[in-house]
């Protein structure tokens, strides 16, 4: 493995972790004015994550550091192209956080409420957005040949997306309610069980959507073969497994489940990029057809004299816009 | 356990600062890289580690962050022993005044430090970004010996002197500790740099930061850390003498002298980055060079209202907040954010 790929597995390992983790406390955010009755429950249901959710968002900063040193081109493209929808993120975030900080710090009931609310936003806004952007760098983005992201915020909205993008809302608040099932006692807990039913079925809905979707919009099934791969495979099938097992009630094992799915998703998702980054919209209906760039991928790594190269198709096509490794990598791949 | 983690806090904050430093100061000053095909490539972490930039712009940022907290702890306690009164508040005093003789301690030996260290960064800039320091200075015309200004009013964009009082030698004095010595002024390092960056950016480009921000963020830096020097001086002459409780005036003083450091540290980093344009990496690339194309004026205005807007509420629920719990009961109970974990273990 080339030292590219190299970090781009560990990109996709940091990410995958941090959905993992950050996922069961946007999950509990949200969930949040709905299981806690009363003040003293909304106080447990945030005390439940109050010791990880700022550990769990590290994961997402070394994620962000590791593109940056590891994939300029990479991080340079994908923060300016989406700069509205990550400022809309972020600002999200900053509220969650600081709503967490703050909430206790008045006795009254006003205070409160409004930071609970400010807290349901947060956790909303960026469950919702991560899926919108796996599902936009996964179909593809107006890329041009200089890297540029030439669309606006709008091209990151269709229908597509925004179905990715509840699919991780619904994933990560069933997430949360699993994780509160075992991180609290009494009519809590109850609730919390009781919303993991609830949200199953809907969850697997709109999984289910998303992945028909996924085949006609993306070419992630192509790249991954008729045999998607034990991942994706694995994470379906650890979904339905966490279905039947919170109707056994054993919520353990059911949030074991769920985190597999999360930790699969994410490994699918970036080996059916791999060795793109990310997909520029603008070439993929000029290129050749799946079964090629199948092809290119194996045997065209090596020119006539043995050089090295990047499959082929990358080459040929007009208004390449196929972000990938880096140039450094390039050059001394050719040299 | 709470000591180990208050240290790994301090730790923590300590490698933060530094490595975010280390990375200011490659733009200051680019050191350990080669360009390839226009990147630029690290070439020796080591030599990233020692660029002479962080070891004066880290030592001051530091005793900057000293002088920070202990001015805000001779705020907080000033305020409380002017608020406590009668024989019943007496424990409540004692508690007061042994932080604020601490900090009082802390924060002239941080501004002290700072100021040392301040100077040494002054004389570093002169060698490495002379116009900064020409700019900071409001000095147009370069001079040997050099004056410092004490009061400038420039023609920003005719680049010449309207009105200007100035200390003879001084600049000479504080930028090579005698009192010759050429410092180059504004318009003379601008034609040099035209001459030497001719071939990439054009013989018209210019080079001269944004001028009376940069004249003025450098004195409102360096007025505040005199004026907490002397603050810090006199409290500890006062303490000595055990006059501070007589001094109610001066305690009041001290409650507003709260906002120095938070000036000084706003001030010093507007004149680091803005004296720096108009590159963004020193000497290698400009800032028009660095702007991503796909992101529009609009987007940066809207990016930079909300973000204005929202840290501006937050400062407002911060001091609010800062205030109730400086006027607490310093041994009441802790709020229920660290109890009612009972049920959710
Ligand atoms: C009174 C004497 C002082 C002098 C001569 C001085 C000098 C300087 C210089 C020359 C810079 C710019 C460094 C560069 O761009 O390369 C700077 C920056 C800065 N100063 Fe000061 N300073 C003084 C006092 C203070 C005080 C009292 C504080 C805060 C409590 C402070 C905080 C800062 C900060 C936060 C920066 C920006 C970070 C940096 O580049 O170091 N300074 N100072």
């Amino acid at each position: 493995m080339d030292l590219a790929s190299v970090w781009f597995v560990l990109i996709a390992v940091l990410f995958a972790v941090f959905f993992l983790l950050e996922g069961f406390d946007y999950g509990v955010g949200i969930l949040l004015p709905f299981l806690g009755k009363d003040d003293r429950e909304r106080r447990v249901l945030i005390n439940a994550i109050g010791p990880f959710w700022d550990g769990n968002e590290v994961w997402l900063i070394t994620a962000g550091g590791a593109m940056f040193a590891a994939f300029p081109n990479w991080y340079a493209t994908m923060f300016s192209g989406f700069y509205l929808a990550l400022l809309i993120m972020l600002l999200a975030l900053i509220v969650r956080g600081v709503g967490f900080e703050f909430r206790s710090k008045v006795a009254s009931a006003r205070w409160r409420q409004t930071w609970d609310w400010l807290i349901f936003t947060g956790s909303l806004v960026p469950a919702l957005l991560w899926g919108v952007a796996v599902a936009n760098i996964a179909r593809g983005v107006p890329i041009d040949e200089s890297m540029t992201f030439t669309g606006d915020f709008f091209d990151l909205i269709s229908v597509y997306t925004l179905v990715g993008g509840l699919v991780t809302l619904s994933v990560f608040l069933l997430h949360g309610a699993l994780y509160l099932s075992l991180k609290t006692k009494g009519a809590v807990m109850e609730r919390a069980q009781k919303a993991a039913m609830r949200l199953w079925l809907p969850t697997v809905v709109i999984v289910v959507l998303f992945v028909v979707l996924t085949y006609f919009e993306t070419d992630i099934f192509a790249q991954l073969g008729v045999n998607p791969g034990v991942d994706a495979l694995g994470a379906g099938l650890a979904l339905v497994a966490a279905g039947w097992l919170i109707r056994e009630g054993r919520f353990g094992w059911a949030f074991a489940m769920n985190a597999l799915t999360i930790l699969l998703t994410v490994s699918t998702v970036f080996r059916g990029l791999h060795p793109r980054v990310m997909v520029s919209s603008l070439n993929p209906r000029m290129e050749p057809d799946h079964h090629q760039r199948l092809f290119d991928r194996h045997h065209a790594r090596r020119d006539a004299r043995g050089r090295a190269h990047l499959p082929a198709y990358r080459d040929h096509l007009p208004g390449m816009g196929l972000l990938d490794l880096p140039q450094a990598d390039r050059a001394r791949r050719t040299a | 356990m709470h000591l180990f983690a208050i240290w790994m806090v301090v730790i923590g904050s300590w490698l933060s600062a530094l490595w975010i430093l280390i990375a200011n100061s490659f733009m200051q000053e680019p050191v350990a890289y080669t360009l390839n095909g226009g990147r630029a490539e690290m070439t020796n972490f080591g030599d990233l580690l020692t660029n002479p930039h962080v070891w004066v712009q880290f030592p001051h940022v530091l005793t900057a962050a000293v002088t920070t907290g202990a001015f805000f702890v001779l705020g907080i306690s000033a305020y409380r022993l002017l608020k406590s009164r009668g024989d019943r508040e007496q424990p409540l005093r004692d508690l007061f005044m042994r932080s604020f003789r601490w900090a009082a301690v802390y924060g002239a030996i941080g501004v002290f430090l700072v100021i040392m260290v301040g100077h040494q960064q002054a004389q570093h800039m002169v060698q490495a970004q002379p116009m900064k320091m020409a700019a900071a200075e409001g000095l147009f015309e370069s001079e040997d010996p050099a004056s410092m200004s004490l009061l400038t009013i420039g023609d920003e964009p005719g680049r010449r002197d309207v009105f200007s009082i100035r200390i003879p030698g001084l600049l000479s004095f504080l930028a090579y500790n005698r009192f010759e010595g050429r410092i180059e002024g504004i318009n003379d390092l601008n034609a040099a740099y035209q001459a030497q960056f001719a071939d990439q950016y054009g013989p018209d480009a210019d080079y001269v930061p944004p001028l009376a921000l940069n004249y003025w963020s450098f004195r409102a830096m360096v007025g505040a850390g005199f004026l907490m020097l002397a603050l810090a001086l006199y409290a500890l002459y006062l303490l000595y003498k055990r006059r501070l409780m007589t001094k109610r005036r001066f305690l009041r003083l001290m409650v507003w002298a709260i906002a120095l450091p938070y000036i000084a540290n706003s001030t010093g980093w507007l004149l680091t980055e803005l004296g720096r344009q108009p590159w963004i990496v020193f000497g290698l690339q400009r800032i028009e060079e660095a702007v991503s194309p796909n992101v529009t004026t609009g987007m940066l205005l809207a990016s930079l209202v909300l973000f204005t807007t929202i840290y501006g509420i937050l400062i407002a629920v911060d001091v609010y907040l800062l205030r109730k719990y400086a006027m607490a009961d310093p041994h009441a109970k802790e709020d229920d954010a660290a109890l009612t974990l009972e049920s959710a273990f």
